[in-house]
């Protein structure tokens, strides 16, 4: 998929084993940030730098969730160990990447998904998209900023 | 200066990337045109940062704001990188705008005169009337005021 496109509704569970629904968060933007796998490195600090920015990016009407394709007990213990409170990390597990194989951002030699950040607006329609190396963890400057500088041509977000 | 009730003059102006913005652009939309001295000064931060803050606020009411001073686009830029605007920040260095809306007046400091931006702000409407004006503005809770002014407008 590719920006522009519109983002089909889909349920994953978090690391609470609650349910999250795309189409149920209506008033915000949605921060779909990718991630190969749980219990690595730059992972880890893909999340971390969720977390951190959680507040930054609600003052600018950005719910961030993590996604991986690994199941919602792994995800709690994980999301434990990296004190992560309220941040949603999301299980692709079930069928295994099938998000990330709709989207077209799962390397299904591997078995996981690319490193990608997708800004989803209200209407659900991708407006920010960036696939990251492996080694690299995304920059979220790149987001607010692009926000800010639509806001500032006058475009709704 | 122009007064409630006036249909607010069109205009376009180009923001920090030299893109024209048109207030037409915002039809059916309320709009905020806040004029401002000048850039970095302490009450033009101040003021830039309160509606900036707000702009969800605003949002939630289908609001635009826009703020227009004499600086230069490159000015603006900084501005903005500065302090994390989110919000439009247009130039007008011909004070072309100012001097429709009436707030480009012979000032004095120090006994000196000299022509500047009076700080006013204009609430226009989805038809494109001022609804309500603010003159020689205070920044201190004007942002509040505003917001306060458009919700009983629009409930």
């Amino acid at each position: 998929m590719k920006v522009g496109e519109i983002i089909p509704d889909f349920t994953l569970k978090n690391q609470n084993n609650e349910k999250f629904r795309l189409y149920d968060i209506k008033d915000k933007m949605v921060l779909l940030s990718f991630h190969p796998l749980a219990w690595t490195g730059v992972c880890a600090k893909q999340m971390q730098s969720l977390e951190n920015n959680f507040d930054e990016l609600s003052d600018l009407g950005i719910l961030p969730v993590g996604i991986s394709v690994d199941s919602d007990p792994t995800k709690r213990a994980w999301a434990e160990e990296l004190g992560i409170e309220k941040t949603q990390l999301l299980a692709d597990f079930c069928p295994h990447g099938g998000l990330a194989k709709k989207i077209g951002i799962l390397d299904e030699q591997k078995g996981v998904s690319k490193r990608v950040n997708i800004l989803v607006a209200e209407n659900k329609e991708i407006l920010f998209m960036k696939i990251y190396e492996m080694s690299t963890v995304p920059n979220l400057d790149e987001v607010t900023e692009f926000v800010r500088k639509e806001r500032r041509k006058g475009r709704e977000l | 200066m122009l007064k409630e009730g006036d249909i607010a003059p069109s205009f376009c102006l180009p923001n920090e990337l030299d893109e024209r913005i048109c207030l037409k652009d915002f039809t059916g939309k309320w709009v905020v045109v806040y004029f401002y001295p000048k850039d970095m000064t302490p009450g033009c931060t101040t003021e830039a940062c309160d509606f900036s803050d707000n702009f969800l606020e605003f949002k939630d009411m289908k609001t635009e704001i826009i703020g227009i001073s004499p600086d230069a686009p490159k000015s603006h830029t900084k501005f903005i990188e500065k302090y994390s605007l989110q919000h439009i920040l247009l130039s007008d260095p011909e004070h072309d705008v100012l001097e429709k809306f009436g707030v480009w007046q012979m000032k004095k400091l120090y006994g000196k005169e000299y022509m500047g931006v009076v700080r006013s702000t204009f609430l226009i409407n989805p038809e494109g009337k001022i609804a309500k004006v603010w003159e020689k503005v205070k920044v201190k809770d004007h942002v509040e005021d505003v917001k306060g002014s458009l919700n009983d407008l629009i409930s």
